[in-house]
């Protein structure tokens, strides 16, 4: 495992070098973001094995490259519209992981005659408008903290997640898959999901932040007013709400799980095996808070 | 020996939420809390390690 981090970082890193030798460094930092390997480089394996097809080794790394700056970018362009950038200097940067993505993506779409890259710009350039609508959304609940409707949630969510989808349409292209709304929904489902794990998890970093996620405007649009960090820490902690929340997403999880062995037998074991994984770290989170219950009203 | 037991109640407890796919019942955990148990409830949910909430696969 060691070893395959070393691989992505290496070819990861080799590539911004060749291409940016002056910025690669810095480039290589936001692409990691201070995880141990750059965010996605494991998106395109997961992707090949929901559709059930294997691309050459060149076309391969080439995606991987591409996918990983088109992350960076999506990750670097939410920063800069939420105004939470660390250094604002870094949105420079923007056109850097863009200009390489594109590059990438175009030296596998026109050596390719399988690919119909007319076709494949235009859905290129709608998904690009979807982030952008997806983008202005999220801003638009974050200065209305009491509204709450989940089916705009879902779209605003996934469609600030859709890169995913973009390396969907690429790999199908490459494989021949002309219906691809069964693996489109897998990934929207499963971005979605996450996310409102991310939000349960993370709702005291984005309270203080005044990142309003559907998890507070749920619970602000409840009282009909902003609740205070104690207010909120009573709210969650000592009613059933975390637990409702992380059943939501246990539930959620299962049924992307569902959708994907409706794929095809031996699609997307790679993913299935990570969210049968993500599902039982829950459970014990869950069991840990109910334990702590327990405990105290022993005492 | 109480923290085993507690354990395994919470465990059987995350089982049966999961299966009626309702968490309502847990409310009933806390509701004879005094003050100060809630406080304690708190601080140690507070201790606890969220992270397995967030998927390192993530796309956003």
């Amino acid at each position: 495992m060691e070893k395959n981090n070393a691989t992505n970082n290496e070819f990861i890193l080799d590539a911004l070098r060749t291409t940016y030798p002056k910025d690669a460094e810095v480039l290589f930092k936001l692409c990691t973001h201070g995880l141990q390997q750059p965010l996605g480089v494991d998106h395109p394996q997961i992707i090949q094995d929901l559709i059930g097809t294997k691309l050459n080794q060149s076309e391969f790394k080439k995606i991987q490259v591409g996918y990983v700056m088109i992350t960076a970018y999506y990750f670097l362009l939410d920063a800069v519209a939420d105004g939470h950038l660390e250094d604002n200097l870094n949105s420079l940067y923007l056109t850097h992981f863009l200009t390489l993505a594109c590059q990438k993506f175009d030296e596998v779409i026109f050596t390719n005659p399988k690919i119909d890259f007319k076709n494949f710009n235009s859905t290129f350039q709608q998904l690009v408008s979807e982030n952008a609508e997806a983008i202005r959304l999220e801003n638009k609940f974050s200065s209305n903290p009491f509204t709450f409707s989940e089916e705009e949630e879902y779209s605003s969510i996934v469609g600030r997640s859709n890169s995913s989808i973009i390396l969907l349409e690429l790999i199908a292209s490459l494989s021949d898959r002309t219906n691809k709304y069964d693996v489109k929904e897998v990934l929207r489902d499963f971005a979605f999901f996450v996310q409102l794990g991310d939000d349960l998890a993370d709702w005291r970093d984005d309270y203080k932040a005044h990142k309003y996620s559907s998890f507070l405007r749920e619970l602000f649009s409840k009282h009909s007013r902003i609740l205070t960090e104690n207010e909120l820490e009573e709210e969650i902690y000592l009613s059933n709400i975390f637990e409702s929340r992380a059943l939501k997403v246990i539930k959620g999880l299962e049924n992307t799980i569902k959708k994907i062995e409706a794929i095809g037998e031996g699609n997307g074991n790679y993913l299935k095996l990570l969210i049968q994984n993500q599902i039982e770290k829950i459970k014990v989170l869950m069991t840990q808070v109910i334990e702590i219950k327990l405990h105290f009203n022993n005492v | 020996m109480e923290n085993q037991s507690n354990k395994s109640i919470a465990q059987n407890l995350v089982d049966r939420i999961i299966a009626d796919n309702d968490a309502t019942k847990i409310e009933e955990l806390i509701i004879n809390a005094n003050d100060s148990k809630k406080k304690n409830i708190i601080a140690s949910i507070k201790k606890l390690d969220m992270s397995p909430l967030s998927t390192p696969v993530a796309c956003s």
